[in-house]
Parts: structure tokens; C-alpha cells; sequence
């Protein structure tokens, strides 16, 4: 399942002195199978762009095709809510969203509410629980009695657990620790790998340049750039001047680059880095 | 110089766990330095940030904090020298505007009236948030907010501050905001840091990292000391430095690398040496 932005346009609180645009004239296309990172500084845009992909807020202008289904501002609110189960939604510090008193209870509630009976919802539930890598034993407990990051693979089985076709996460290692955020990460290039659509929101770029196959870049409500990580970030000044990062590697390359080394394609991740470097070098088997 | 905190032997045990929180944890800290206290999540770094301020009660050992013992008796004098930021900007506010919020503390206190507006007005000015006295904090940043957290400790007027993982919900502006105003602050006022966190630019900072496993001092050194474990430092919670990463994988891949902690920096004088005698 793709989606597709046409020209949208996204105004807050229109009509209002307090109006604000929120998206600015964004064409862009998700395609389905892919890791797409959306990056872009602190009120570029980011959030509204990821609350159109399941229809939050429908287009001021322009049109949004989620699969089959074309949302415009005239869109009735109504019928919305199988969109709500194909575009899966982990937002922010998700896990202060559970409720239930148990964890399989928590993770069945979204199937449930679409329909799904409960002997399969609690099914489900038990798959994917299995699915964020936490054991069968945490699905009779309390949520609430779980660290920070078992919970918030609680909240994120719940959104697995709907069947979602586009699986959409917003910055969901925030607030993690270094290993916690390692197994998230790796949870989802799992995930992708098994076939899982992934949409990335994301202020780490080593993240974006390991793991995303495609990159959209968002400043001012406007859709600045896209491409692979690799076009994306090649242009270091640019992405400073859209107060975006570099992936360490990049950084680490251009600092070599001022010192006369040499490379045909600025390396992103560490693997690109360290092969161009032996050919600068020589290694083992140089000798 | 004398040590300001003085932790001996100190013992912490939650009543529903079996293994002790902390064990026999002594360190010191000298007045004006900063301290990292680093160590995976579950290890006893916020366990030891709340015996400190004499949230939980130590099961057995001292805390001197200048000098003083931390006991029932103490526990007022000692809060009122050492303050803490807490990891989520959202869970700390108490007050409608962001003055308010500052004040708070100061009224818990009683301090009187004419110099509690002193105090708010100059520790909303040491975070650069006097233009936001009358704001209401949730309609803040994240890094906003955090500032606002530290003005409330500021007004107190500490000796020490608790940073306990303080950026950790931050996007990377908001932390490198947030890093730069501390290591001001601790200049300006002459403060005494302790930082509980995982990530490495706050480690970097630190005069002494101690490192806490399973609630046990393991390890305690200068960051370039703890950097240097490289991978292994993956198991104390902290991210290995990238220059550590890109040396091991260079070492792997059969070039001559130093065992010694290299910044990035020192890396790339090191590789271009020893690019130009290949």
C-alpha cells in the first residue's frame, strides 16, 4: 500500500487570527515495502505531515491517497477508521498510553475495537508481544509494573497487533537508553525485513543512515528534499543550513576530507567508511 | 580541595526486590567539580540520586554533604543545598506560569516575599527565561522547560545540582542547549554537578565518571580512563565514543591503532600520520 501526497496543504486554526500553516504545497509518495525517515528540525512540520498519513487531520488543499481511499478537506469524518487500522500510529513516549490492567489485555484492546473477536484479538495479542521480543510470562502482568522500555514494546505490540499495512513511529527511542534504543532499532529493521512498511520520524541521522531506504527532509512545513540517505546526506552545508544534523560517519569523513583524504562518495555509515579507508590505508592483506 | 559529598558504605534495598538497590557505594566528589554517574537502566543511579536528597532512607552507611550527615534532623538543611532536575520535563510543574513554578520552592521555604521576586527574577535571567515569567509551562519546549527546571533549582540558591538524566527526553538542539547552560551555570555559581546519564557529550564533561553495575561502584576514573574500555562500555549503559568504534574496526581490519582513548580529533592527526609515512 502506497500513500501519496498531491499538492496538500495544512493551515492550523484556519479562518482564525490564530492561523498557522502547518504544510505548505507537499507532494511526496511512500512507497509500500519501504523504510521511510522523515527528518527535519523541531517545528518543520514533521508531526502534521505524519498526522495526514492516517487521516488525524485531513488537507486544507490538495489530496492525500492512502492506498485506495482519497482524503480531501471535504472527507467526511466518518468511515475513517479502517484507514486508522492499515496506517499503524506509535507516537511520542507511547507508553503512557496503556491503561489495561494486564498486558495481553492492552494489546488486544486495538484489535478488538476493530472488530476482531476476542479469542483471535488475545492471539494476536500473544503474537505480538512475541513480536517486540518480550516473553510470554509479561502478558498476565500489570503494564505498569514493567521498566520504561518493556513498556513502551507493550505499546508498540498494540499497534502490531491491529495488523497495520504502514507501521508509523515517531521518534520512538526518545528517552531510551543506548541499549534500549539499539534492540528498538533493531526490532524494526526485523520488522522491515519480515516485510513490514516502516515510516521513521527521527532527530538521529545515524539511525536514518543505517536502516531508512529512502529520506524525506521537512523544513518550514515545506518538503525541502527526498531521496536515499546516501544523495541526502552528501550535501554537509545544506543540511546545516535546514539546522539539520550529519550521521556521525559523515561528520567524521569531512573532518578526514579537510586533512587530504580522499573519497568518491561521502561515507554515511560506519561500514562505507572503514572499506574506504583501508583502500587509503592498506590492512591485513595489503602486505 | 574538600569534598562536598562523602557517600560511605552506603546500603538501599526497595521492599519488594531481593537483590539490594545498592551496596556498599562510597565515593566523594570535590566541591566544584562534575561527576557523571553512569550505568545501564536497573543499575541504582536514580535509587542513589533519591538517597541523597533524602527521598528513600538508607539502609545503612553516611551521606555527608559539606561536611553535614544526612539524618532526619539534616535532611531540610541538606535539600535546601542540593537540588535535582528530573528526566521529564512534563512531571515537574506545579506552578500556572512559569514565575510561579520558580517561586515554588522559594514559598515552601518561606522566603520572604521581596527577595523571593529577586531570586525568580535572576534565575529566570541565568537560564535566559526572564521573557517567559508570565507564560504558562505547558506551552513550552521541551529544552524550555528543562530551563524552567533549572531556574527553580537556581533560586534555591544550591551548592549542588542533580541532573538526573535531565536531557535524555530532548531533541539534540534542546540538549546541546541544556549541556551549555549548566557548564555556565556551574561556573557562574560555583556549583557542584552530578550528572546521572547515558549520553556520552555529558559524560565527556565530567571530571569523574563513576560507573554503577547492579548497584555497585565497578569502575570510577577521567572520561578518557572509561572511554578507553571502548565496547565494554556498552555493558556499563553509555554509548561506545564513535572514535573507540571506528578504531576497533580498524584494528580488526589489521591497521596499527593505539590502545589509548583518542577524541575524534586525535583520531584523524592519528590517521593522517599515518596516511603520509604509507
Amino acid at each position: 500500500m502506497d500513500i501519496t501526497f498531491d499538492h496538500v496543504s495544512y493551515t492550523y486554526q484556519a479562518g482564525t487570527p490564530m492561523a498557522g500553516i502547518g504544510l505548505d504545497d507537499v507532494s511526496l509518495r511512500i512507497r509500500g515495502g519501504d523504510y521511510t525517515a522523515i527528518i527535519g528540525h523541531t517545528g518543520s512540520g514533521k508531526s502534521t505531515l505524519l498526522q495526514h498519513l492516517n487521516a488525524l487531520l485531513k488537507p486544507s488543499a490538495g489530496t492525500v491517497t492512502i492506498g485506495d481511499r482519497v482524503i480531501t478537506s471535504d472527507t467526511s469524518n466518518k468511515n475513517l477508521k479502517p484507514l486508522r487500522q492499515k496506517v499503524g500510529m506509535v507516537f511520542q513516549f507511547a507508553e503512557s498510553q496503556l491503561f489495561e490492567s494486564s498486558v495481553e489485555r492492552d494489546v488486544a484492546f486495538g484489535p478488538q475495537n476493530f472488530g476482531v473477536p476476542a479469542a483471535e484479538a488475545l492471539a494476536l495479542a500473544k503474537k505480538s508481544v512475541a513480536q517486540v521480543g518480550l516473553p510470554e510470562t509479561v502478558l498476565a502482568k500489570s503494564p505498569f509494573d514493567l521498566s520504561g522500555g518493556q513498556m513502551r514494546r507493550v505499546a508498540i505490540a498494540g499497534v502490531l497487533a491491529m495488523q497495520p499495512e504502514i507501521l508509523v513511529l515517531d521518534e520512538p527511542t526518545a528517552g531510551l537508553d543506548p541499549a534500549g534504543r539499539r534492540d528498538m532499532m533493531q526490532l524494526f529493521a526485523k520488522l522491515h525485513a519480515d516485510g513490514q512498511t516502516i515510516v521513521l520520524v527521527t532527530h538521529q541521522m545515524d539511525d536514518v543512515a543505517d536502516y531508512a531506504d529512502r529520506v524525506l527532509v521537512m523544513d518550514q512545513g515545506k518538503l525541502v528534499k527526498s531521496g536515499t540517505p546516501q544523495d541526502v546526506f552528501q550535501d554537509a552545508d545544506w543540511l546545516t543550513a535546514h539546522q539539520l544534523g550529519l550521521p556521525h560517519t559523515a561528520s567524521f569523513a569531512l573532518k578526514l576530507q579537510a586533512r587530504g583524504f580522499k573519497f568518491a562518495h561521502l561515507p554515511q555509515t560506519e561500514g562505507e567508511l572503514i572499506a574506504a579507508l583501508r583502500t587509503q590505508l592498506g590492512g591485513a592483506d595489503h602486505e | 580541595m574538600a569534598n562536598i559529598i562523602d557517600v560511605k558504605d552506603l546500603e538501599y534495598s526497595y521492599a519488594e526486590q531481593k537483590a539490594p538497590a545498592l551496596q556498599h557505594v562510597s565515593f566523594q566528589v570535590e566541591q566544584g567539580s562534575w561527576v557523571a554517574v553512569i550505568g545501564h537502566n536497573g543499575s541504582g543511579k536514580s535509587t542513589l540520586a533519591k538517597n541523597m536528597l533524602g527521598l528513600l532512607e538508607p539502609a545503612a552507611g553516611t551521606i555527608k554533604i559539606s561536611g553535614m550527615e544526612l539524618s532526619e534532623e539534616t535532611v531540610w538543611q541538606i535539600r535546601a543545598r542540593v537540588g535535582i532536575v528530573f528526566q521529564n520535563p512534563d512531571s515537574q510543574f506545579v506552578g500556572a506560569t512559569v514565575a510561579d513554578d520558580v517561586a515554588f520552592g522559594l514559598e515552601n521555604r518561606e522566603v520572604p516575599r521581596p527577595e523571593m521576586l529577586e531570586r525568580v527574577e535572576a534565575a529566570l535571567k541565568a537560564v535566559g527565561m526572564q521573557e517567559y515569567a508570565n507564560r504558562e509551562p505547558a506551552h513550552l519546549s521541551g529544552g524550555q522547560k528543562q530551563r524552567v527546571a533549572i531556574a527553580g533549582v537556581v533560586a534555591q540558591q544550591p551548592d549542588i545540582i542533580i541532573l538526573d538524566e535531565a536531557t535524555s527526553m530532548l531533541d539534540p538542539a534542546g540538549r546541546k542547549e541544556i549541556i551549555a547552560l549548566i557548564r555556565e551555570l556551574k561556573a557562574k555559581l560555583n556549583l557542584t554537578v552530578v550528572s546521572i546519564t547515558h549520553d556520552l557529550d555529558e559524560a565527556a564533561l565530567a571530571d569523574q565518571i563513576i560507573v554503577l553495575d547492579s548497584g555497585k561502584v565497578v569502575e570510577t576514573g577521567t572520561p578518557a580512563t572509561i572511554f578507553a574500555r571502548g565496547s565494554a562500555m556498552a555493558k556499563f549503559g553509555l554509548d561506545v565514543p564513535y572514535s573507540e568504534r571506528v578504531k576497533e574496526d580498524l584494528t580488526a581490519a589489521g591497521l596499527p591503532m593505539p590502545n589509548t582513548y583518542m577524541s575524534e580529533e586525535g583520531l584523524v592527526d592519528y590517521l593522517w600520520t599515518l596516511r603520509s609515512t604509507m
